[in-house]
């Protein structure tokens, strides 16, 4: 989670209007440009296409043994690094529950010689950003500055990862943070769906109480704070990535310094894998307001799946790819039941699923959920079109330079690429992959992953006729 | 990259070293009145594509709230040449991410899409600005959609329902009082031929801004510029957008209890200048004084109320300088219980009106307010929001260069003038959002 402060006050001011959320996006982009055949419209410009060579990814060990993946990009004007440890909420002890998120809340509030607001201070005063995220399985530290700052930021961060103070003031004041965010969620249907969801899916998982409860919170102590530092965060569950403005022999000493540091191995609590098995149905929370959030789905295919990139074409068909999407044109711009509609694949270790979400007026979510029950039916029946297939290749392809326009965001996918174990020259070689899906292998792949008969959903609100 | 974007415009913008431009931004404007705008950045082989309309919900005629927005949506309608449908196929199948917003004063869309598809793009959007095509067919519909964008951003969320209120009671006859998604009767009302009329009135080369961010340089987007957006007629009618007076100075207090609300928010907001109004001079005090009480962490109310005293979960202080008229400057704090809440509202009152403007305090403020300024050109997305939020209101894109100096230059006395003045004459409006059962 996101610092607490921030999530309290976050209220957007803008109408972004196409856009909509995606419960937990997942869906990675590919590499190369191909050549587009004339677009059906004779007047739209010719494109003479380009091709796109993806940035080469430098693997190396530093000397106290940190395995590093670097691009390095003289043009950025920043750096980032993105640090992903194994092990996140769901291996918080059940009576624990939030020890994870607390935690990673407190380790920019204070750590070696500085309280709170000097290291606070100190970040802001040289635009050094860094930040931490915990979710069911993984804890992610983000740093990202200037150059010239690069010293003392992977020194902050050597500091919050190796040493936080979890001073008495701050243990408790970012536990009454949290509390008041844990009420907060109560009021919001998007929150409670989700919680709702986590709990019905996976009854009997950890899975099913990754977000925090005040009696966990208020459980945790100082010790388990201090051992969650010692434990969680090891060589032998880290993965490292850095993009951006800087080479090789600059970065392997302030890796050694923020990094080296670190214990040998961890202690991080297994989460055993899941097969959620339901049967179709619909779950009612009542909340009385006037739009009905709802979440949906049934279990999904594994990343390491042999179907995954036709799994992969097919959802953007279906509801992951905004608004082109099957599920965005049949119940959005056909019959205006919702704002936001949509659906993707969640691949989560150990427990894959697809999972959708809508909302729409508490007399219209019946018939929207009709509809996306015969959308889901249609597309496990008869697979996507030839020319549905084709035009999601193309923007899973074509969109995919856009992966390489921020620091941030680079360091981040090459992280990603790490956790889901795949090679270097993914980046190389990941439009080959989507472009060999045939119009077999996407019909042969939704008749076996989508699942009509165990589409579940959780609805919070007052809905009509359910 | 929201998370960046939304970071850039709170402590406004992100830095480079003196007498450096901030943004590598070249402007020209066509013979139809459109100004365009490269921001050079190469990177990657892509660029952002974006045309900022300087019309918002403030231009939405009384009594048709939400017009402006509603035309937002229609704009992904069919034109005569594009059929139904097909924009957002075309954009996604050449590898485009897309979207627009609408703000109290502007209407913005834009493309993120590699180098080489750039045309497309540019040809489409272009043909939207003249060609479009409404119908009942698509109106009706979309017009259910936006209601449900409604009832998902606002009567869902009850600190909404509280702004929508408060901006009428702040704003009295002011067109900020009207919600820019629309209030619920008059989006009801709303009619194909509003919707007509309003693009008509206000979609035109002389009301636009175009802005391409990434892999091009102006002599390179001039031609293209030319090529597509160039034939397009201006409206010359366009009228220059006045801005009304802000209200008379009122002090206005809401109060709201609501079911779904289970802690208490405490907002104090005043109607202060922006960059535009008074030739700017007081904006670059109002950024400092924000980020001198608002920072999270380090400014002085989080270190009051929420380390302190600690009847506060969260306290903050937000200046939004680019307005084309007054805007506003909003304190806010969050709390638990009803005891700290009413702490704190007294509590909050009481540290402003004799917050001392220390030295100190305001040489951090401003140095971290220029500090990571360089990270609005590390994503030309993130530059060309930027840019087009600062033209769109009329600001000087010579004067957004040397936003640095301007930052530099203010004093403690400058400050602590600001507050002043904000405290004892500004229009001002207190909010208290809290749980049912708790009402006095």
């Amino acid at each position: 989670m996101k610092k607490v402060t921030a999530i309290l006050f976050s209220v957007l001011l803008l109408f972004p209007c196409r856009a909509f959320s995606e419960p937990s996006a997942v869906v990675k982009r590919p590499t190369k440009i191909r050549v587009l055949r004339p677009a059906a419209n004779a007047e739209l410009p010719k494109i003479r296409p380009v091709p796109f060579n993806a940035p080469e990814i430098k693997e190396f060990v530093t000397p106290k043994g940190i395995k590093v993946w670097l691009v390095e990009e003289k043009d950025a004007p920043l750096i980032s690094a993105s640090v992903l440890f194994r092990g996140g909420s769901a291996s918080d002890p059940e009576r624990l529950t939030g020890l994870t998120e607390l935690a990673v809340s407190l380790l920019d509030e204070g750590a070696g010689p500085y309280d709170a607001e000097e290291f606070q201070e100190i970040k802001a005063q040289k635009g050094i950003d860094i930040s931490f995220n915990a979710d069911a399985d993984s804890v992610t530290a983000s740093l990202t500055t200037l150059p010239e700052y690069k010293e003392e930021a992977f020194d902050l961060f050597r500091l919050s990862l190796t040493k936080p103070r979890f001073d008495r003031k701050a243990v408790k004041r970012v536990k009454e943070q949290m509390y008041a965010v844990i009420e907060a969620r109560k009021g919001r249907p998007e929150a409670m769906a989700q919680k709702r969801w986590n709990r019905l899916i996976f009854k009997g998982h950890p899975y099913s109480r990754i977000l925090p409860e005040r009696d966990g919170v208020e459980a945790v102590g100082r010790s388990n704070l201090k051992r969650f530092v010692k434990t969680r965060f090891a060589k032998d569950n880290i993965v490292v990535s850095v993009a951006g403005n800087i080479s090789e022999k600059e970065l392997i000493p302030l890796l050694d310094g923020a990094l080296g540091g670190l214990p040998e191995e961890s202690a991080v609590l297994p989460v055993p894998a899941f097969s959620p098995e339901r049967k179709a149905g619909i779950d009612v929370l009542t909340m009385a307001i006037p739009q009905s959030a709802t979440i949906f789905g049934h279990k999904g295919i594994a990343r390491d799946d042999p179907d995954f990139y036709s799994a992969l074409v097919m959802m953007h068909v279906f509801g992951s790819g905004g608004m082109s999407s099957r599920l965005f044109n049949a119940v959005r711009e056909k019959k205006g039941l919702a704002y936001s509609v949509g659906a993707t694949l969640s691949v989560r270790h150990g427990a894959p699923m697809i999972i959708g979400a809508a909302a729409s007026e508490n007399s219209k979510l019946a018939e929207a959920v009709d509809v996306i029950k015969n959308e889901w039916r249609k597309m496990a029946e008869e697979g996507p079109t030839e020319k549905e297939l084709r035009d999601a290749k193309t923007y899973l392809t074509g969109s995919f330079p856009l992966t390489f326009s921020s620091t941030p965001a680079l360091a981040n996918y090459l992280t990603r690429m790490q956790y889901f174990g795949l090679p270097k020259d993914y980046l190389q070689k990941r439009n080959a992959l989507i472009e060999a899906v045939t119009l077999d292998d996407a019909k042969k792949t939704a008749k076996r992953i989508m699942h009509p008969e165990s589409l579940f959903f959780v609805v919070v609100g007052k809905p009509a006729n359910l | 990259m929201r998370k960046a974007l939304f970071l850039a415009f709170l402590t406004f913008f992100p830095r480079p070293s003196a007498a450096e431009d901030i943004i590598p931004a070249t402007s020209f404007v066509l013979d139809n009145g459109l100004e365009v705008i490269a921001i050079e950045n190469r990177r990657a082989p892509v660029v952002t594509h974006m045309l900022w309309y300087k019309v918002g919900g403030t231009d939405d005629p009384s009594g048709k709230s939400g017009l402006a927005h509603v035309l937002e949506h229609m704009m992904f309608k069919g034109t005569k040449k594009i059929p139904d449908g097909e924009f957002s196929e075309i954009v996604s199948r050449n590898g485009g991410e897309e979207n627009a917003f609408t703000g109290l004063d502007y209407t913005a869309y834009y493309q993120n899409i590699a180098r080489d598809r750039l045309e497309t793009v540019m040809f489409l959007e272009a043909d939207r600005m003249k060609n479009l095509r409404l119908t009942e067919q698509d109106f009706i519909p979309e017009l259910e959609v936006v209601k449900e964008e409604r009832l998902m951003r606002y009567d869902n969320r009850p600190i909404m329902l509280l702004q929508e209120r408060k901006n009428k009671a702040l704003w009295g006859d002011h067109p900020y009082s009207r919600p820019v998604i629309g209030s619920r009767g008059e989006l009801n009302a709303l009619t194909l031929n509003d919707v007509k009329r309003f693009y008509e009135e206000h979609y035109a080369p002389d009301n636009a801004i175009l802005i391409v961010a990434g892999d091009i340089s102006a002599e390179e987007l001039r031609p293209l510029a030319e090529k597509y957006y160039g034939g397009i007629p201006p409206r010359r009618a366009v009228a220059d957008k006045r801005m009304p007076q802000p209200p008379y100075p009122v002090g206005v207090r809401l109060e709201m209890t609501h079911p779904q609300v289970k802690v208490y928010t405490f907002a104090k907001e005043y109607i202060v200048p922006s960059y535009m109004s008074d030739g700017g001079k007081k904006a670059p005090a109002y950024a400092v004084l924000a980020e001198m009480l608002g920072a999270t962490h380090v400014g002085a109310l989080y270190k009051r109320f929420v380390v302190r005293d600690e009847t506060a979960r969260a306290a903050n202080a937000y200046y939004d300088g680019f307005a084309p008229g007054m805007t506003t400057f909003v304190v806010s704090a969050v709390t638990g219980d009803a005891d700290s809440a009413e702490k704190l509202e007294k509590g909050i009152d009481a540290f402003l009106s004799s917050f001392a403007v220390k030295e100190k305090e305001t040489e951090k403020a401003k140095a971290r307010l220029v500090a990571g300024l360089e990270y609005v050109n590390d994503n030309p997305e993130t530059a060309a929001n930027l840019v087009g939020r600062v033209r769109v209101t009329g600001f000087p894109l010579e004067r957004l260069q040397q936003w640095k100096e301007d930052i530099s230059a203010v004093t403690r006395e400058e400050v602590a003038e600001a507050l002043k003045t904000m405290l004892t004459s500004a229009p001002s409006a207190t909010t208290v959002l809290m749980p049912e059962g708790d009402a006095k």
